[in-house]
């Protein structure tokens, strides 16, 4: 084979591919408060008493979750400045990926919250709290922490859905492999570089929520 | 708004129905070739020797590590490079992008089955030595039926990721139904509508195929 | 006795074959693509089919543009007939190992000639000659050249759209400085990012620009070109003389000759603009 791998390029630009990483990981983060936050609310409200919210939750859940993620991304980046909501690049893709996890992680806490004991409820109840305060102060944490093998899961899928955003030509690690492999046609390296930098934060990413699972896990 | 956009989409429906049957076709491969080499791979972990378990954990961790668009990237320009340097012919952009989806979706299936096999191996396979069966037969009719009906949701859910990888496609040209859609909506600056309707159709082509699993289930189901 | 014999049999075959080597050697040199296709009846011809208006499927699905054009003058002038092509649609990855393959005759696919692709494939004349342009949102809030400028020199923020490419930065300079460059991955991107207000302009090919201004005049407007020129041209797979001469012919004919009239009809159908007709008396072309 004439190839001669030049790994130079890719030195070089290390610093690039780094700040890529981290923008992916900033995106991922903001992304899961989101749907952290919509998972939560809504996996609370598929057990309101009223049907027109339950059937809501449902509608919500079921169109979101089929829809390509860079399908939103795009509607998120594209469309909404024509119906007049104009957010940043880089706030569409949180936004976008947000809503799309929010989807996900809501039956990811209906089926923690439907799997939590009933004694706890009751026992919350008998102690004098309302319900309300029962749910916050009781059931949430336990509805966390059994669903945090989950949330980690969809973490790292977020994390790997952010490269997605190179799409709409924001700067992160696929967007700029791409870039160093166009700009010196050192495709060979640049791709490799891209696929070993993702295994390998994935790999960490994972083993960090392993050591937080253990942490939290109740003796 | 709503007029401009029934016309439009009236004249451009056989493109959009090529499109589509497109999307339909490589989703199809994919995950035909995808489940045939995970179903292979997952057996092979279930059964083989430390060595194979090995080589195939490696597969399974570094495909499942790499981001779906970066894997498809990746086949369309460094495997392509490769292939051009070494044997004198590239693969077309469709082909990349079934030869990443068949790769994304055969390490699911991969982790996917040998989950399974490996729940039911042990008491399955010794009630069916118990009645007389040999290991190919206690595999083929004890243990796969089961095997099958226990991965299906997963499968499923798999499956419309496969789906909905397609539009990835989109970014190396690949005409599929999500690059027609943009197409059509630059073209006739109806891009809310045609948005719209992809989200429409996407959710009706992957909620067919949550439905079709969901009935596979119930048909097959012991109960 | 023998021996002289021998030696003068030896003798007189060497001769021959010294006499008919050459013969042979002419039959052999009257092998080329050009004969292949002539016999074969029809050119299989490589292009795209995804980049108006170079080449791209019209509302009567087939193929058309400006590089389907010049396919049909190669058919023309080697059966009279532009309908005897087979397309071979390839993406542009595929150009240059299809020819080396083989698998398409001759390839006009808005090539840029460069000396890389010149070690591997054998271009012929150019057959257009292209620059990078600015193309604005008439619908937007800078409908044309004059309002960029203004704002730029106002310190406003201008963000420009442009396809991920090598020395891109330097690309978009040559059209117009001090704008912020947003690299996307797909053409139709590019074009999406202007329609929608994500950019301000984009940066692409004089053609897209020229195509798109004369295709949707409300739309689309040209801001302005870049100095720096590339030449488009057909490619053919090294070493067949006669078949690149032929082709040479064929283009330099279309383009200066007697089959002006089609290629500046082509040229004006897709870009807006009719070329400059060839002079008669001494080919201009020669100075």
């Amino acid at each position: 084979m004439n190839y001669h791998f030049n790994w130079k390029v890719i030195v070089e630009d290390w610093d690039k591919l780094m700040w890529g990483l981290l923008l992916g990981l900033e995106i991922a983060f903001g992304a899961i408060i989101i749907g952290l936050v919509i998972g939560l609310v809504l996996a609370f409200a598929s057990h309101a008493r009223q049907f027109w919210i339950r059937a809501a939750v449902k509608v919500y859940v079921t169109f979101l979750r089929n829809q390509p993620p860079l399908l939103l991304l795009f509607f998120a980046y594209f469309v909404l400045p024509r119906m007049g909501i104009r957010i940043d690049r880089v706030e569409s893709v949180v936004l976008a990926l947000g809503l799309y996890a929010g989807a996900q992680l809501t039956e990811v806490f209906r089926a923690s919250l439907a799997n939590i004991p009933k004694g706890i409820r009751e026992a919350g109840l008998a102690i004098g709290l309302t319900p309300v305060r029962t749910n916050t102060l009781v059931v949430l944490p336990v509805m966390f922490r059994n669903a945090i093998p989950a949330l980690g899961n969809s973490f790292i899928s977020l994390f790997k859905d952010t490269s997605l955003a190179a799409g709409i030509a924001v700067a992160e690690l696929t967007w700029q492999a791409r870039k160093i492999s166009t700009d010196t046609f050192a495709v060979l390296e640049s791709w490799i570089a891209a696929c070993v930098i993702y295994v390998v934060a994935c790999m960490i990413i994972a083993q960090l929520l392993l050591a937080l699972e253990r942490k939290l896990k109740i003796p | 708004m709503i007029e401009d956009f029934s016309n439009t989409l009236v004249t451009a429906t056989p493109f959009l129905l090529g499109s589509l049957w497109f999307t339909i076709t490589i989703s199809a491969m994919s995950i035909v070739i995808g489940t045939a080499i995970g179903l292979l791979l997952g057996l092979a972990s279930a059964y083989g020797g430390w060595v194979t378990r090995f080589l195939v954990r490696i597969y399974v961790d570094i495909v499942r590590g790499i981001p779906g668009l970066v894997k498809i990237f990746t086949v369309f320009y460094l495997v392509n490079a490769l292939l051009s340097e070494v044997a004198g012919f590239t693969l077309s952009a469709m082909a990349c992008g079934v030869v990443a989806l068949s790769i994304h979706a055969s390490a699911q299936v991969s982790e996917m089955a040998r989950g399974a096999i490996q729940a039911l191996s042990k008491g399955q396979t010794e009630a069916g030595k118990a009645i007389g069966l040999r290991f190919w037969q206690v595999q083929f009719y004890v243990i796969y039926p089961q095997a099958i009906r226990q991965i299906l949701p997963t499968w499923v859910t798999s499956s419309t990721e496969i789906v909905k990888g397609t539009t990835l496609l989109s970014l190396i040209s690949v005409p599929e139904f999500f690059i027609t859609i943009r197409e059509l909506a630059a073209r006739e600056f109806l891009y809310i509508q045609f948005y719209g309707f992809a989200m429409i159709v996407y959710f009706l082509l992957n909620f067919s195929i949550e439905l079709l699993g969901a009935h596979l289930e119930r048909r097959y189901s012991r109960y | 006795m023998n021996i002289h014999r021998n030696l003068g049999l030896a003798g007189l075959a060497t001769a021959t074959l010294i006499a008919i080597a050459p013969v042979m050697a002419a039959a052999q040199q009257t092998e080329s693509k050009l004969y292949e296709v002539i016999e074969r009846g029809h050119l299989i011809f490589g292009t795209g089919s995804t980049n108006v208006p170079w080449h791209f499927v019209d509302e009567k699905n087939e193929l058309a543009g400006f590089d389907v054009d010049m396919g049909k003058i190669l058919a023309r002038a080697l059966f009279d007939d532009e309908t005897k092509i087979e397309y071979i649609r390839q993406a542009p990855d595929a150009r240059i190992p299809n020819l080396l393959t083989n698998k398409t005759d001759f390839t006009c696919q808005f090539m840029t000639i460069n000396t890389a692709r010149a070690q591997k494939v054998e271009f012929t004349l150019p057959y257009y000659r292209e620059g990078v342009a600015m193309i604005l949102n008439k619908k937007g809030p800078y409908p044309d050249r004059a309002s960029i400028d203004k704002a730029l020199a106002d310190g406003k923020k201008i963000r420009v759209a442009v396809l991920q490419n090598a020395d891109v930065e330097d690309t978009v300079h040559d059209v117009i400085e001090g704008v912020e460059i947003d690299q996307y991955e797909e053409q139709g991107l590019v074009f999406e990012a202007l329609d929608t207000g994500r950019a301000d302009g984009g940066i692409v090919d004089l053609s897209n620009v020229l195509w798109l201004s004369k295709k949707f005049p409300e739309r689309y407007a040209h801001g302005g070109d870049g100095e720096k020129a590339s030449s488009y041209g057909c490619a053919v797979k090294p070493g067949d003389q006669v078949w690149l001469n032929f082709i040479n012919t064929a283009l330099r004919e279309a383009m200066n000759g007697r089959d002006f009239d089609v290629y500046a009809a082509s040229f004006e159908e897709w870009f807006g603009v009719r070329p400059p007709a060839p002079k008669i008396g001494f080919p201009i072309e020669n100075r």
